[in-house]
Formats: structure tokens, C-alpha cells, sequence
């Protein structure tokens, strides 16, 4: 082929080209990014790349959209997960009273118990919690039998203690002793610890736990509301190389519909995704469109559209997203039933389920209901969180009455 | 307003006036009366009115609302809250012996009967017994667990001493005699047929029906249909409309999926016979703001009659109105 002289003229010329496409498809990159253009949009149907990360110490390669099955009670939304690649799965003994693990454990019995990943957790917590009475070691033993008698299988991958409340609890000798004797017996391959404490505790408990040396898997709750504190105390942990399972990953609930291209909800998953630290995540799934939803987001990077998203979720919901701390019942001299009028709008807003929002709030007697806040010309309610009370009071009565 | 009227009218004296006044007020307040009667009756039954002897109330009955539930049963709390839980009342009792036993009794208000039924039955062991207590309750050792309309309650008990072995169920029919509301099915529950339903396998779905958002909740059971064990569901949808929209969402999915959707003769413009991922074949129609389904089947006239018969049930307990 007769190769063309470069000239001067020739070399302008193909510069001039060259920076206008490259400029362009920068262009478009950005405006699609910023008009969240993206992606595809959610329903439509294509195949998913699984990504897969190592749970830490243990070694095991889990998917990083991992299943929290807690709610679900159709299994034919696991087969569908399991045929996207999902390969761990979260239950535990108290789910649903036992019947969550069962239908788990019909499911995977179907498909291969050995292709998959099995966490399940115990309560240490005796029932009564008033007294802070422990489950001893014989009856810790005997839920984990009856646990891996509902999973129809001899061991579970992840044995974690349920709900850790008391940051002492990890160190515990009755539990140490447990668990060491579940590993020993082959029926926990590794062992971890549930926490979704908040303030301090929550940093205790990781310490606490990593002093113990012990355990392998922390499953925390982490979304994009945590405080900083906490998600320095999940760095530790895995600097120390223990996995990190990330749960109540998008706090609220709250859904904005679909007219962007990544929702709240996804945006939320991401976030928490793209923490380093965060080897996979448990989304709790009750059916195949939630399923979609947040599968969509594997393989993509948080990009600055989607922080925007979150960002501006975060805005809407921040002055009305009540973070259940309870200090506000006693700010307001009307004795209003702030708790429960929040709780009436979050099942409207939240769940979208008007009927439910608008029977509770009607429940409410009238010297308890947002009534007296129609005419409170001098507010004394406050949140500590920024929550515009006396307006979300007013919406409230106005929306229900 | 016609009161108004009539005082403002003056055919009525100054006196008479005094006392139609007062009567309102007294109406108003006893009203008033009532309903805080109604809210505390819970707390109540601990309180007050639930003496077993030989046992102490351990302190004051506790209450969790859904902004704290999962302080109480963590994770599990968000499965109470998908159904409708209002509030949990609960309280402790402990023997007068001083001995280690405990009874725990836990009272979860989920507003309406059909939420309480669908926790029950989410949480029932088939394999465990029945008792005669509330609309339906199942005990195991040291466990009873039971439904009255909007109530679920669950007890569980550590007890050693032989005489008191009794407790724990003496303590369910308390609980169940004193809390309000009536001993009555479902409503919902009379779609079903009865002929050829297996019992206890009924349940009320939150969150999708097979899996599915769009077929959010509804009833659910499953019959022994000729010799096959097949399941069916009464979807209840917030309007006609909706019910038409989740068909046709229904339809759409099958056919991303790649299963032919084929009409079922004599079902309504909105049926159609296809296969359900993981069910086998299914055949689906649309009443009113009700879809309903029967699942998998190995041939799809094993179906129909418990379709029709279902559809029967339905206008029966709706009422003729129901537009198709």
C-alpha cells in the first residue's frame, strides 16, 4: 500500500479531526453521563457479568450482589438469582420462625448445595431481652442443628451471631466456645458476627471483635447515611482481613419512580459497593423486579451523575426521612404523636401504600393527630436530624383527613 | 346541623338548649372515653385482667413500634412492618417461686385480620399441632402461637416444674379471650374453594406473588387436583385497572421470557394459558380488581374448574357488580 507523504497541511488537517471527534465523544460521554443515559433502562432484559470478590480471610469468591432472603417466600426468585450468578445467600434461624431457611434449603438442595454459599445466623440473645439473658452453649447447638436440619445440608459456609447488641458479647466464652466448636465440627466453615447497633457501639463491637482475633466475617449495616466513624471501623476490620458484608445497604426505602436512569435505590447499592472494603452486599429481595433492579448495577462504576442522584435523593428525604431516634415526642407541648404521623407518611411515601398510611393516621385520636398543628402559630417541636416537624405534621393532616 | 338550626330557630327554650348542650358534650366525652379504653385494653390484659397464680408480671409490659421493632427481633422486624404492623405489646411473668421459668408473651396489632392470618400462616410449622385457640394456633414445646383478628401472638415459655407445665396454655386462652375483635376467618379466605384445598397451605402473600411486583398481594393456596398437587391465587389489586395493567404486565414478562401466551376460551378478554418460569403451566383471568391464577399444572383442564370455581366464589362474595 503506497503510504502518503506527510506534509504540513496533512498533519494540521488530521490534528484538526482527531481533537474535534475526540472532543466530541467527551462531549457526548459527559452530557449522557449527566443526563443519566447510560444505562439501559430497568426492565429491560439482558445478561449480567456476576462480579466477585473474596470474603476476606475466608477466601470464598462471593458474588457481589449477594441475596438477603429474610422476606421472600417464593423460591422460584432464588432459581432466577441463582441462573444471574448470585452464590451467597443470607438467612437466619428466626426468620419467618424457620420456614426462610427451609424454603432455602429446598431450593438449594434442587440446585446444588455445593455451588453455592449458605450464611445463617443464631440468636445469642435469650428472647428476654429485659434481662439480657444468653442463649447458653447446648441450646446455641441445638438451633444450629435445627437450622442445618431446615437447610437440608451438614454445614453452612458463614455461621454469624445474630444482632450483636453489647460489645462484649464477641469475647464472650460461651460464644468463643460455640463457635470454635461449630468450626472444629465441620458445620461452620467460618464464623462472624451481625450488628446494626448505632453511635459507639457500633465501633466497640468492631473492636471488641477484632481484639477476639477470631472472627472472619463482620456483617454491618452500611449504606450512605453512615457516619464516618463507622465506616472507618469497617476499614480496620478488613485491613485486618476479615470480609465485610454490607446490609441495610438502602436505608428508607423510599422510591422516586423511574424516570431516571439509576434510581435512589440503585444509586444506593452502588454507593456502598464501591467501598473497597465491601467484599459483597445483602440486599433484602422479595421479588424478580427488585431482583432486576439491583442487578443492573453490577459491573458500573459510580459515576458523578449518580452521586448527584444520590445526592439530591439524600436532600429529599433528609427533612423528612425520620431516623427513629424518638427525641422530638418530647420538644412538642401539644403531646402530638409525632412518631406515629411519621410513621403514617412513611408507609404513604415509603412503602406507597396510601391505605395503610391514611388508617393509621386516622387511628389517632384527635388531641394526638397534626390538628393542633394546623393552627400552631409558635412550634416548639424540633428534630435533631433537620426535620421540618410541624410542616411534615401539617402535610400529614391534610393529606389524611 | 340540624341542631344548629333549631337553636339558632328559637323554638326551643333557654333551659332546653342548656341540656341538649350538655348532652353533646357528655356523648363527646364518653366517646372520648371509649377510645382510650380501646388503646390501653392490650396493656391491659398484662396489667390487669391476665392473673395466673403462682405468677408475676416481671416489671411493666413493653411496647415497640415499627421505628424500633428491630431493637426487639432485628431483621425479622421489616417482615412484621410488610404486613402492616402497628405495634407489639409484651410482657414477662415469671414464677412467685423464685425458680428460673419464664413465660414471654408477645402481642403484635397488624391493623387488620388479614395481616394477622398472613403472619400466622408465614410463620406456622406445618409439622406442629393444633390448639383450640383464637381463630388458629399451633404449639409446640414451650411454644404457642396464635391469630384473632388483628392480633398474632406468640408465647414462649422455659418451664421445668411439672405442675406448672399447664401454664403456658392457660395463659394463651386468657390472652385470646381478652383480646377484642372476633374469632372469624378472613373474608378474604372464602375465594378459595374448599373442595380439594390442602389444609394449612393457605397464606397471604406481601411483596409479589410469584415472584412477581406487579401481583404485589393476594391469597394463595394449594389444592391435590386429580391426583396432581396444583396452586392457586386470588391477587387483590387497587382497582380494575390495576388488575387489567398486572395481566398485561403478567403477559409481557412471560413472553420476555420466551413462553408462549396463548387466550383461554371462555375466561374474559384478560386470560391467557402459558408457562410460569419454575411453575410449570398456568392459566390466569381478571375479575374486577382481582387476578386470578391457577399454577402448576401439568395440563391445563385440570385447572379450569378450580378457576371457575374460584371466579364463582368471588362474585358470590363481592357481589354481583363486579364489572369482568
Amino acid at each position: 500500500m503506497a503510504e502518503k507523504k506527510l506534509t504540513r497541511r496533512r498533519f494540521l488537517k488530521d490534528l484538526t479531526v482527531t481533537c474535534t471527534c475526540s472532543n466530541l465523544y467527551v462531549n457526548s460521554l459527559t452530557a449522557r453521563h449527566a443526563l443519566g443515559k447510560t444505562h439501559k433502562k430497568y426492565g429491560a432484559k439482558d445478561t449480567i457479568n456476576m462480579e466477585y470478590r473474596t470474603l476476606g480471610r475466608t477466601g470464598l469468591k462471593v458474588s457481589a450482589l449477594s441475596f438477603g432472603v429474610m422476606r421472600l417466600t417464593e423460591p422460584a426468585v432464588l432459581f432466577e438469582a441463582l441462573e444471574m450468578g448470585i452464590n451467597y445467600f443470607d438467612t437466619a434461624h428466626s426468620y419467618q420462625r424457620g420456614n426462610n431457611e427451609k424454603m432455602l434449603g429446598n431450593v438449594l438442595k434442587q440446585y446444588g448445595r455445593e455451588k453455592v454459599f449458605i450464611a445463617t445466623k443464631i440468636p445469642p440473645y435469650n428472647k428476654r431481652l429485659g434481662v439480657k439473658l444468653l442463649n447458653d452453649q447446648k441450646s446455641l447447638e441445638a438451633k444450629m442443628e435445627e437450622s442445618l436440619k431446615r437447610l437440608q445440608t451438614d454445614y453452612v459456609d458463614v455461621l454469624f451471631l445474630h444482632s450483636i447488641k453489647d460489645p462484649a458479647l464477641p469475647v464472650h466464652d460461651e460464644m468463643l466456645n460455640f463457635c470454635q466448636k461449630m468450626k472444629k465440627t465441620g458445620k461452620a466453615r467460618f464464623v462472624g458476627i451481625s450488628f446494626h447497633s448505632a453511635g459507639k457501639t457500633y465501633v466497640d463491637t468492631v473492636d471488641q471483635a477484632l481484639k477476639a482475633d477470631f472472627y472472619d466475617v463482620f456483617l454491618a449495616t452500611l449504606n450512605y447515611k453512615s457516619p464516618p466513624e463507622h465506616i472507618e471501623a469497617l476499614k480496620r476490620a478488613q485491613n485486618k482481613n476479615v470480609g465485610i458484608v454490607a446490609m441495610k445497604t438502602q436505608a428508607g426505602g423510599y422510591q422516586q419512580g423511574a424516570r431516571e436512569s439509576l434510581n435512589p435505590h440503585q444509586a444506593a447499592l452502588k454507593w456502598v459497593l464501591d467501598l473497597r472494603f465491601v467484599d459483597c452486599a445483602i440486599p433484602g429481595m422479595v421479588n424478580r423486579q427488585q431482583l432486576t433492579e439491583n442487578s443492573r448495577i453490577i459491573g458500573m462504576k459510580m459515576g458523578w451523575s449518580d452521586r448527584k442522584t444520590l445526592a439530591v435523593y439524600y436532600d429529599t428525604v433528609k427533612d423528612r426521612y425520620c431516623l427513629r431516634c424518638g427525641n422530638c415526642t418530647s420538644s412538642c407541648k401539644k403531646a402530638i404523636d409525632i412518631p406515629t404521623i411519621h410513621r403514617s407518611l412513611m408507609y404513604w411515601e415509603g412503602y406507597e401504600d396510601f391505605e395503610l398510611g391514611q388508617t393509621t393516621y386516622r387511628e389517632l385520636s384527635t388531641a394526638e393527630n397534626a390538628l393542633a398543628c394546623m393552627s400552631c402559630s409558635a412550634p416548639t417541636c424540633k428534630c435533631i436530624n433537620g426535620i421540618k416537624i410541624s410542616e411534615r405534621m401539617r402535610y400529614a393532616h391534610t393529606t389524611f383527613i | 346541623m340540624h341542631i344548629l338550626l333549631l337553636f339558632k330557630s328559637k323554638q326551643i327554650n333557654v333551659g332546653l338548649r342548656y341540656c341538649i348542650s350538655f348532652l353533646i358534650i357528655l356523648l363527646l366525652l364518653v366517646g372520648t372515653c371509649i377510645n382510650s379504653v380501646a388503646e390501653s385494653r392490650v396493656e391491659a390484659i398484662f396489667t390487669t385482667t391476665l392473673p395466673v397464680s403462682g405468677w408475676n408480671l416481671e416489671g411493666q409490659p413493653y411496647r415497640y413500634i415499627p421505628q424500633n421493632l428491630y431493637k426487639y427481633i432485628n431483621g425479622g422486624a421489616d417482615f412484621f412492618i410488610a404486613y402492616g404492623f402497628i405495634e407489639l405489646t409484651g410482657a414477662n411473668y415469671s414464677p412467685v417461686s423464685g425458680e428460673r421459668d419464664f413465660v414471654t408473651i408477645d402481642i403484635y396489632d397488624l391493623g387488620n385480620k388479614l395481616n394477622a392470618f398472613g403472619v400466622f400462616q408465614s410463620r406456622r410449622d406445618s409439622h406442629v399441632s393444633s390448639l383450640n385457640i383464637g381463630t388458629a394456633s399451633v404449639a409446640s414445646d414451650g411454644y404457642i402461637a396464635f391469630y384473632k383478628d388483628r392480633f398474632y401472638v406468640e408465647i414462649q415459655a422455659y418451664i421445668i416444674s411439672k405442675k406448672d407445665k399447664g401454664v403456658i396454655k392457660n395463659m394463651a386462652s386468657s390472652v385470646a379471650e381478652l383480646l377484642p375483635g372476633e374469632n372469624s376467618l378472613p373474608m378474604e379466605l372464602s375465594y378459595l374453594p374448599e373442595k380439594g384445598r390442602i389444609a394449612g397451605s393457605e397464606r397471604y402473600i406481601r411483596g409479589g406473588i410469584l415472584g412477581h411486583a406487579f401481583l404485589d398481594r393476594g391469597i394463595m393456596c394449594d389444592y391435590q387436583n386429580e391426583g396432581e398437587k396444583v396452586s392457586a391465587f386470588v391477587a387483590i389489586l387497587p382497582s380494575y385497572q390495576d388488575a387489567v395493567k398486572a395481566v398485561e404486565q403478567h403477559r409481557s414478562f412471560l413472553k420476555k421470557s420466551k413462553k408462549k401466551c396463548l387466550p383461554l376460551d371462555k375466561f374474559g378478554e384478560h386470560s391467557f394459558v402459558s408457562k410460569e418460569p419454575y411453575h410449570n403451566k398456568i392459566i390466569e383471568t381478571q375479575r374486577g380488581k382481582f387476578v386470578v391464577g391457577v399454577y402448576d399444572l401439568s395440563t391445563i383442564e385440570t385447572g379450569k374448574t378450580l378457576l371457575a370455581d374460584i371466579l364463582k366464589n368471588i362474585k358470590q362474595t363481592s357481589g354481583k357488580s363486579i364489572p369482568q
